[in-house]
């Protein structure tokens, strides 16, 4: 009943995705936003929603050792269980631990194939077989395309949902797309793409890339001071 | 400053009447320069017990109490410190009436348990007028903090429980602070059963530092325990592998990760919090309080 409150009251939900998962499978997703904006925040949120619907979360971090991700999850659910006053929210974040599973790399010793070692670790001995992989911390450049295509085999092979973190630079330009450059060595991949952009005091949550679902959208907004998502009341243009 | 309450316990039992009178200047040093140390007798078995914060913890006044006091004890097997609480509201109404001659015994307490996780005991008196007269409220608490000390599931201590009175009724001859204190006793274990009960165990924060190599292995190793891996680090050659693991898998943990990665794995332990026993690890313990009840009789 907790759980169902959680989901129902989820803002992600009113974007106008279908499908629960935002992803189809097998599909690329991307947060973009520069450094401090949010994306770790947004990209937590996707993965809280995801394990409250009893889907299992790999969360592989490039930047943070595990007791850091392990606080984001803990204070964003904290968070969301406040602002929607639900309780008994020990015996939730209790049921909703093991459906989620940290890995952390340094970014220099990562690659596709020790993540894919560690993820046969432990799938072949029953202990995690995720649904949906977030990876915080991927340098996007010119060189990251091989890591993008290896990337994307795994996840169609395991039928699973990948999302990034894609950190842009003040000075980069977007294209006629409106994708900024970071992500373009490897745009075809990525089925979803939303841009985090501040906006005075708000951060808003604009899809650069959303498949086909309907318009106009509720525009989302992360609120600054508690880094939730909420819905904002203008509507998209 | 927050002192945790212990999660393992030891009986010890001196070797000779030499080792006892050092054995107890030991424990009286121990327990006055380490809080999370503690030390008692069980009031049925009459053996000391000692409890500590972990199996290496309480191996290492064993220890010092041989080195530094020549006190030589022989220790039992370690005991997991469960505990047990309620998951739901029950509401209770009992009346404790004894007469045996001359003035008997009477008192009614009405309302309700319910679990709490706002503190190990909340006593709520919300009794208004003077259904249960005030000089009777404080036995009526303690009535009810007495039967907190041994759960009537499994006689593990009963925590995170809210008390509440709101109605009652008694005698201007026959009341008194026992008949209220017998009253509370009774209404508790009227209500507790209903409120289905469940036990606790501790959960330990495990961190293992390991080779690369082992990772796998070291993760099989926790799943069999069942331990719930947090997440995994990696370092270059080493990984941390950092998981939830009850206590009670823990015990010869350290022997079992060195023959499973060549000695090259080393790890650390602390407290983390209780967490519900699954129903059949529950009906394990409840055997094993039963044959150790059945032996000590």
């Amino acid at each position: 009943m907790l759980k169902k409150d959680l989901i129902l009251r989820n803002p992600l939900r009113q974007m106008g995705y279908e499908n629960d998962d935002i992803l189809p499978e097998g599909g690329f997703g991307a947060v973009l936003a520069r450094a401090g904006v949010g994306k770790t925040a947004l990209l937590v949120q996707l993965a809280l929603n995801t394990m409250l619907r009893g889907k299992k979360v790999l969360h592989v971090s490039l930047l943070d050792p595990v007791n850091k991700v392990d606080l984001w999850y803990r204070e964003l659910f904290r968070r969301l269980a406040v602002q929607y006053q639900i309780g008994q929210i020990r015996t939730l974040w209790e049921d909703m631990l093991p459906l989620r599973f940290i890995m952390t790399f340094k970014v220099e010793g990562f690659s596709v194939p020790r993540l894919q070692e560690r993820l046969n670790d432990i799938m072949e001995q029953g202990i995690f077989s995720p649904d949906m992989i977030i990876v915080d911390g991927l340098i996007f450049d010119d060189t990251s395309k091989p890591v993008l295509d290896a990337l994307k085999e795994m996840v169609e092979k395991q039928g699973l949902r990948a999302w990034f973190t894609v950190n842009i630079h003040r000075q980069v330009k977007a294209d006629a797309d409106g994708l900024p450059k970071p992500l373009l060595p490897a745009d075809e991949l990525f089925d979803v793409a939303l841009l985090l952009v501040t906006e005075g005091n708000e951060m808003h949550i604009r899809d650069l890339k959303t498949g086909d679902i309907p318009s106009p959208r509720p525009v989302l907004i992360l609120d600054p001071a508690t880094m939730l998502i909420k819905e904002n009341v203008a509507v998209a243009s | 400053m927050y002192v945790p309450d212990p999660v393992i316990s030891l009986a010890i039992e001196p070797k000779d009447n030499k080792a006892q009178i050092n054995m107890s200047k030991a424990l009286q040093r121990f327990t006055k320069e380490d809080p999370t140390f503690r030390c008692h007798v069980d009031a049925e078995t009459n053996e000391t017990i000692i409890e500590g914060m972990g199996e290496l913890h309480l191996d290492v006044y064993v220890e010092r109490m041989r080195r530094e006091y020549d006190a030589e004890v022989t220790t039992g097997n370690p005991r997991v410190a469960y505990r047990e609480t309620i998951t739901q509201r029950a509401d209770f109404n009992y009346i404790h009436k004894k007469q045996t001659g001359g003035s008997g015994q009477y008192g009614r307490i009405a309302g309700y348990i319910e679990p709490t996780a706002e503190g190990d005991f909340i006593f709520d008196n919300q009794i208004t007028g003077g259904a249960i007269p005030t000089q009777y409220i404080p036995a009526c608490e303690k009535g009810f903090r007495q039967s907190l000390a041994k759960g009537p599931k499994l006689e593990f201590p009963i925590t995170g429980i809210k008390v509440a009175i709101n109605d009652g009724a008694y005698h201007a001859v026959d009341s008194s602070d026992m008949a209220f204190q017998a009253a509370a006793r009774g209404a508790f274990r009227e209500a507790y059963l209903r409120a289905k009960p469940v036990v606790h165990e501790p959960i330990m924060k495990v961190v293992i530092e390991s080779p690369t190599e082992f990772q796998g292995a070291v993760m099989g190793l926790l799943n069999q325990r069942r331990g719930m891996i947090v997440g995994a680090q990696d370092e270059g050659h080493m990984c941390v592998v950092e998981a939830q693991v009850p206590l009670g898998e823990m015990f010869g943990f350290s022997t079992v990760l060195r023959s499973a990665t060549q000695g090259k794995a080393q790890f650390t332990m602390e407290f983390a919090l209780y967490r519900q026993v699954p129903q059949s690890i529950a009906e394990k313990i409840a055997e094993d309080m039963a044959a150790k009840k059945k032996n000590a009789a």
